[in-house]
């Protein structure tokens, strides 16, 4: 994929919804962005509805975050 | 052209002491309406120079409160744009960005879309803010904030689940699509200085409206969860819950979360000789909720909004006062982010909002200045846009500026 972004790299080290929807609109115009999570903390998104039932999926995209709105 | 005629520097700047703004050098053309007004003070915050283009004799609505929070830092031009094309083209040639939000099809129909201002600038962005977008079978539709905020499922989310659905008191919708609009167009400046091509930026207040609502998007196409309204929450045990609590001088929210959980509510009941008997055993049976949200309303009814807000504070509970706008006004956080400014407008000082982030190299301008309308109708006609006196006069003697 090419865009706007292209080559810039994104740390994206915030969680539920607000850090990872502003890093997703990074990731929507090239940019690459690495989102780090804790195991000991976890994204409490990740225990909420959606995806509850699909945790496998979720952990498959680590740079989307599951609150992201389309 | 170096835009910054006159010997004062361009509006917008606070005493002309602080460091140029990121966006320093952009050039931004403000054709919009009061739904994406926003776009411009935002891009003028961070240090663009935006024109604002108004009606000869100026703009109806520059009486009104809204005008001061969007429109300062702005310069102010004068034009009827139906008449004066040629006149845009040449604002057109030397800038960076067009914002407009006029109904879609409008700026072509005045021979000024996309393609005839790439004409005459292929670097430039075009950044239109519309209800739902150029296109689609809603495009036309007639739409304010309710429309959009109806069609883009903010409002169904809004108000208590056992009532009908309930309007956000104050229109927002075109807000966020002004904000979002900032963002796409940014991109696209980005995108400009690399490839030399300027683009359409298409942003639709349906769809901003639609990013405002979360997880309440993704979940019918994935779990198939349905967010539905929620208001304040049930008290539910096990869950997080939020409730709305009468104090003595208006109304608390207090949320009890899930983790760490109501211990530090418990704790704060136990000072303050609230504690009621059902509390003080430590397990949670399924009346716990209601009793402790019983106890907290005992408790709230006998302190007011300030020092509810000041012992949460010393406790981290997630207590907040419900703020009225007057509160606001004396509300010590902002206080201490130095929030309020003053600006001189018509003769007048006046305490207005300031601006909504701190940037530690580049700080946000502010926008001190609100501009007569036409007040940079020499500069920017003459010098920037290279008419003549000759030419000046005529186009005000006839109206058209």
């Amino acid at each position: 994929m090419t865009g706007p972004l292209d080559g810039v790299k994104v740390w994206d080290a915030s969680w539920v919804g607000v850090g990872p929807l502003t890093a997703r609109y990074l990731a929507e115009y090239g940019a690459t962005v690495v989102r780090t999570e804790s195991l000991r903390s976890v994204d409490v998104l990740r225990m909420a509805p959606p995806f509850t039932a699909r945790p496998a999926r979720a952990a498959t995209s680590p740079a989307s975050a599951p609150c992201s709105p389309p | 052209m170096t835009g910054h005629g006159g010997s004062e520097g361009p509006p917008g700047r606070r005493h002309g002491a602080n460091p140029p703004g990121a966006l320093a050098g952009l050039r931004v053309l403000d054709l919009t309406t009061e739904r994406a007004w926003l776009s411009g003070r935002v891009l003028a915050d961070l240090g663009a120079l935006v024109t604002l283009v108004e009606p000869p004799g100026g703009h109806p609505a520059r009486s009104g409160p809204a005008w001061l929070a969007f429109n300062r830092g702005k310069r102010s031009v004068t034009l009827d744009l139906r008449r004066g094309r040629d006149l845009v083209l040449r604002l057109v040639a030397a800038a960076d960005v067009v914002v407009e939000s006029y109904a879609p099809g409008t700026l072509q129909e005045l021979g000024l879309g996309h393609d005839a201002l790439a004409a005459v600038n292929p670097r430039v962005v075009l950044a239109g803010v519309t209800p739902f977008g150029q296109t689609g079978p809603y495009a036309r539709h007639a739409a304010g904030d309710l429309v959009v905020a109806a069609t883009g499922g903010a409002v169904w989310l809004s108000g208590d689940p056992d009532r009908p659905p309930v309007r956000i008191s104050s229109d927002q919708y075109f807000l966020h699509a002004a904000a979002e609009a900032v963002v796409h167009t940014l991109v696209a400046v980005r995108h400009a200085r690399l490839t030399g091509r300027g683009q359409h930026v298409d942003v639709s207040a349906q769809l901003a409206t639609i990013r405002s609502l979360m997880n309440a998007v993704p979940g019918p196409y994935t779990d198939g969860s349905v967010v539905d309204r929620a208001s304040f929450g049930e008290p539910v045990p096990g869950l997080p819950y939020r409730q709305l609590y009468a104090c003595r001088d208006g109304h608390v929210l207090a949320t009890v979360p899930l983790r760490p959980g109501p211990e530090g509510y418990l704790a704060w009941l136990r000072d303050e000789g609230h504690l009621t008997p059902g509390l003080e055993a430590p397990a949670e049976g399924p009346a716990f909720p209601e009793l402790l949200a019983g106890a907290l309303a005992a408790y709230f009814r006998t302190e007011t909004k300030a020092t509810l807000t000041r012992k949460a504070l010393e406790r981290r509970l997630m207590v907040a006062p419900v703020n009225t706008v007057a509160d606001l006004m004396d509300d010590e956080q902002l206080a201490g982010r130095d929030y309020f400014r003053t600006v001189r407008a018509g003769g007048e000082t006046l305490r207005v909002p300031g601006t909504w982030a701190r940037l530690s190299a580049t700080p946000l301008a502010g926008g001190g200045h609100v501009a007569e309308a036409g007040a940079d109708n020499e500069t920017v006609w003459r010098d920037e846009a290279g008419l003549s006196a000759l030419e000046l006069r005529r186009h005000r003697d006839e109206g058209v500026i």
